[in-house]
């Protein structure tokens, strides 16, 4: 029985004296040395996720209950927090986030409060000084929840970074800062392509209306046309006498994007004065504004609107056509009537197209209100 | 002397497949932790009540699936997105595809005028449902799933596009995971993958996954831990060296706009999905345009992976062809400086290892072979040789696990992930070699001149009888 030992190491020494095969067999050391390190990495992860698991259940039996009547009371709130703080911190964070993010109001502050006096925040400001932009970035969107005016200058401190970060910050920002910060931050920022708009929309939406003024006051310091035109879309929501100002200089904009954005707050503004901007960028060189222009024209509703609509359905342009179409289409009976109209008798092929497809949607979405109803 | 220099051929071939796949492991580390920083969905919320959200159509070509249409429609209109379009194109289906759903959605016929951006087979009718508005079915002549998706393509007027299979089960939230590439990357994204994981051991309810637990079924059991290797390791370490070269078709989100620009999708190949991949990187690099194309861990889809080797090695053998086929077309590619880190890195990279790799493979177990049959052979080298090869392998895989643990681990048992070290190290004696052949097959059935899908069959996620579908391109 003890031959085979004494065989292994004679066969292993027999190798080891060859180089090709002990370069081999290093090989194979350490490779096995890896598998094993793996193994046991995987699987004292497994027994983490169990043991989180477990603090989990314990923390819900423990704390859980206490936790509305803690907010009640101050000194209930202070034993709860000095409970909380003998569980590990992801335990805490997961429970205590779901609730600033599923609640709003005095209760919200309450939270953050408590937040705070956990050392969540102190931790999240550690973290945002991180030289790892990921551990910066998860900062940022835990401090999304809970940052107030104190966080400001740290906050103020990213705007040299990567885009996400800054574009983070500047969400923090908009409710907890002012205006001119988030012209700091956001004045060089490029926007490659619309689709990126949509964080900044969101970021505008939360913004108080004095934010709003202040930030359209420093409107064309903002580099991005793509920025410029988001701004200007979304003051013309929430502050539409400042928007209105700016209408004029953004309908005459070199940047096409700037002019498209120009037509959908006009859109949004139903006056004199932004329908007659409307029916000048009816002219426009670009496919993108005139399209936008119709559409614009559709959304204001307004009658003598239709038969400058109808010439567009000569445009060149497909989506011209076919937004004019809609536009007319919108304007309900009236609007109708010119449709079937040009379909009858209009012989130009595209235009007659483009209003025999607005006439099949409005029947489709008649027999589907029907269908609806049923 | 020519023995020598054969064995340092395949010594090196061996040292550089797995010197590449330790490089890969480290940068697929690092972008999962990039990744793990940027996943948002804490912001689901916001996303959602925006208008400003990108509005999004699914494209799923469907061919005889009239078993399956309704569950897989149901199941795309259930998915957690604020604008969403779901385009089926019933791609000239001889079944009651269409039957069924005009009875299940009480689809209407509309008069659309559908603008051409890529050549297409014709379009017979468009139908829109008076239940949902949200879906519109295409009647097309048959011409193939990549005709199919060019008809859908010329369709949708949403700036991103989803393609996938009908067959496979999404994750609710998977666009919102998705899209957050395109909202927050500067570096102009054209297209995201996503991971697809293993649906065979899943309980699906209402046509999602209800619960994961892993397979009865050992061929089952080796595909969980191949896909891990080749979705986590495989193409999220390629992200770092200019983008892989393939988004499964089982889902993708693209931009429309870049799809179109680079011509639609190829319909005289059963890889279409690599050979679109392929052309937006080149489409992309020749204009000096600046994209991106990122695969990312999440785990977005589900498919039901075969449970029989006839089935495997049909599957195999296709995957095999398409990616010979787009390899061979963009060959002017290879080594090309003008293409970049595309050209001189992970193009030469598939040829080497993907299209050259299982030949390699071959020939080294034929060179073992000669060398036994002719008793010119070393034991204790061939014996080391094959003990580190296999080594080297056990440990990739179980790298896989780990990856998967770093970001969205379904198996967090010990049981589970016993099981998976195991299936991990059984996998070297048969799988890998049967699925070698698979590989070899189909370069031979390519050479040969085989062009068509081969028929599938599946087992159904629920206790649904056998159903075999055909699919010819």
């Amino acid at each position: 029985m003890t031959a085979l030992p004494v065989l292994v190491a004679q066969w292993f020494s027999g190798l080891w004296s060859v180089p090709i095969y002990r370069a081999l067999l290093i090989l194979l050391i350490i490779e096995c040395s890896f598998v094993l390190l793996q193994i046991l990495w995987l699987m004292r992860q497994t027994w983490k996720i169990q043991d989180a698991t477990r603090s989990r259940e314990h923390f819900m039996e423990t704390l859980g209950a206490s936790f509305f009547d803690a907010l009640e009371d101050s000194d209930d709130r202070a034993d709860w927090v000095r409970q909380a703080r003998s569980f590990p911190e992801p335990v805490i964070r997961e429970f205590i986030e779901g609730y600033i993010l599923r609640t709003d109001g005095a209760y919200r502050e309450l939270i953050i409060d408590m937040y705070r006096d956990l050392g969540l925040l102190w931790l999240d400001l550690e973290d945002l000084r991180s030289p790892a932009w990921q551990i910066r970035m998860i900062a940022l969107r835990r401090m999304f929840l809970a940052a107030t005016r104190s966080e400001h200058d740290a906050l103020l401190e990213r705007k040299d970074d990567i885009y996400p970060i800054r574009i983070m910050a500047a969400r923090v920002l908009a409710r907890v800062g002012t205006a001119e910060d988030l012209v700091e931050l956001l004045q060089d920022l490029y926007l490659s392509r619309r689709l990126m708009e949509q964080p900044l929309v969101s970021m505008l939406n939360t913004m108080p209306i004095g934010t709003y003024e202040g930030l359209m006051k420093s409107w064309t310091k903002l580099h991005s046309p793509r920025l410029r035109r988001t701004v200007l879309i979304s003051s013309a929501r929430v502050v539409p006498s400042v928007c209105m100002d700016w209408l004029p200089r953004a309908a005459q904009a070199p940047e096409v994007d700037v002019r498209v954005g120009a037509c959908i707050a006009a859109g949004l503004l139903p006056v004199e004065a932004s329908r007659n901007l409307l029916l000048a960028l009816l002219d426009d060189t670009s496919w993108e504004v005139r399209a936008q222009a119709a559409a614009a024209l559709g959304e204001q509703r307004d009658l003598s609107s239709i038969p400058v609509l109808g010439k567009l359905l000569h445009d060149p342009s497909f989506w011209v056509r076919q937004h004019a179409a809609l536009s007319i289409r919108i304007h309900g009976q009236e609007g109708l009537e010119f449709l079937r109209n040009v379909h009858g008798t209009d012989p130009d092929k595209y235009a007659k197209d483009a209003a025999g497809q607005e006439l099949e949607r409005h029947d489709l979405e008649v027999q589907t209100m029907g269908g609806l109803l049923e | 002397m020519m023995h020598f220099w054969i064995d340092i051929l395949f010594v090196l071939f061996f040292a550089m497949i797995n010197g590449s796949y330790a490089i890969l492991v480290a940068l697929s580390i690092l972008d999962i932790l990039q990744r793990r920083a940027t996943r948002m969905p804490e912001f689901d919320s916001i996303v959602l009540s925006e208008e400003s959200t990108p509005p999004i159509s699914i494209l799923a070509p469907a061919y005889n699936e009239e078993a399956g249409i309704e569950d897989s429609v149901r199941s795309f209109l259930q998915l957690v997105y604020p604008s969403l379009q779901v385009i089926v194109i019933d791609d000239g289906s001889t079944d009651g595809t269409l039957a069924r759903l005009t009875e299940k959605f009480q689809l209407r016929p509309i008069r659309m005028v559908v603008r051409q951006d890529v050549p297409t087979q014709p379009v017979k009718a468009i139908f829109q449902s008076t239940r949902d508005r949200r879906l519109w079915v295409i009647a097309k002549e048959n011409g193939g799933k990549a005709d199919a998706l060019n008809v859908g393509i010329n369709f949708c007027r949403t700036p991103l596009l989803c393609c996938l299979d009908a067959d496979t089960i999404i994750d609710r939230r998977a666009l919102l995971r998705m899209v957050e590439l395109f909202l927050y990357d500067e570096q102009q994204v054209v297209a995201v993958g996503g991971t697809v994981r293993v649906a065979n051991g899943c309980t699906v309810k209402d046509g999602l996954v209800d619960a994961t637990d892993l397979p009865r079924s050992w061929l089952a059991r080796f595909q969980i831990v191949e896909y891990l290797r080749a979705f986590l390791f495989g193409r999220m370490g390629f992200n770092r060296l200019g983008g892989n070269l393939i988004i499964s078709g089982a889902f993708g989100l693209f931009l429309r706009e870049a799809i179109v620009d680079a011509g639609g999708y190829r319909q005289d190949t059963v890889g279409e999905d690599i050979d679109l991949v392929v052309r937006l990187h080149r489409t992309n690099l020749e204009t000096g345009q600046p994209y991106k194309i990122v695969h990312i861990p999440d785990p977005v889809c589900f498919t039901e992976v075969p449970e029989s080797i006839a089935v495997l090695s049909r599957q195999r053998d296709r995957w095999q062809r398409g990616l010979v086929d787009t390899l061979i077309a963009h060959r002017s590619m290879l080594f090309n400086y003008r293409y970049g880190r595309i050209g001189l890195i992970v193009f030469p990279f598939f040829v080497l290892f993907e299209l050259l790799g299982p030949l390699i493979e071959l020939g080294g177990y034929g060179w073992f072979l000669y060398c036994i049959f002719f008793g010119d052979i070393d034991a204790s080298l061939v014996i080391l040789y094959f003990l580190s090869a296999f080594f080297l392998g056990f440990l990739l895989s179980v790298q896989s696990l780990i990856l998967d643990d770093l970001h969205t681990s379904f198996f967090r048992s010990t049981r589970q992930r016993m099981l998976l070290i195991a299936v991990a190290f059984l996998e070297n004696f048969g799988y890998r070699q049967m699925t070698l052949f698979f590989r070899l097959k189909g370069i031979y059935r390519f050479l040969l001149g085989a062009r068509s899908w081969g028929k599938m069959s599946k087992k159904g996620f629920t206790k649904a009888p056998l159903q075999e579908t055909t699919l010819d391109a």
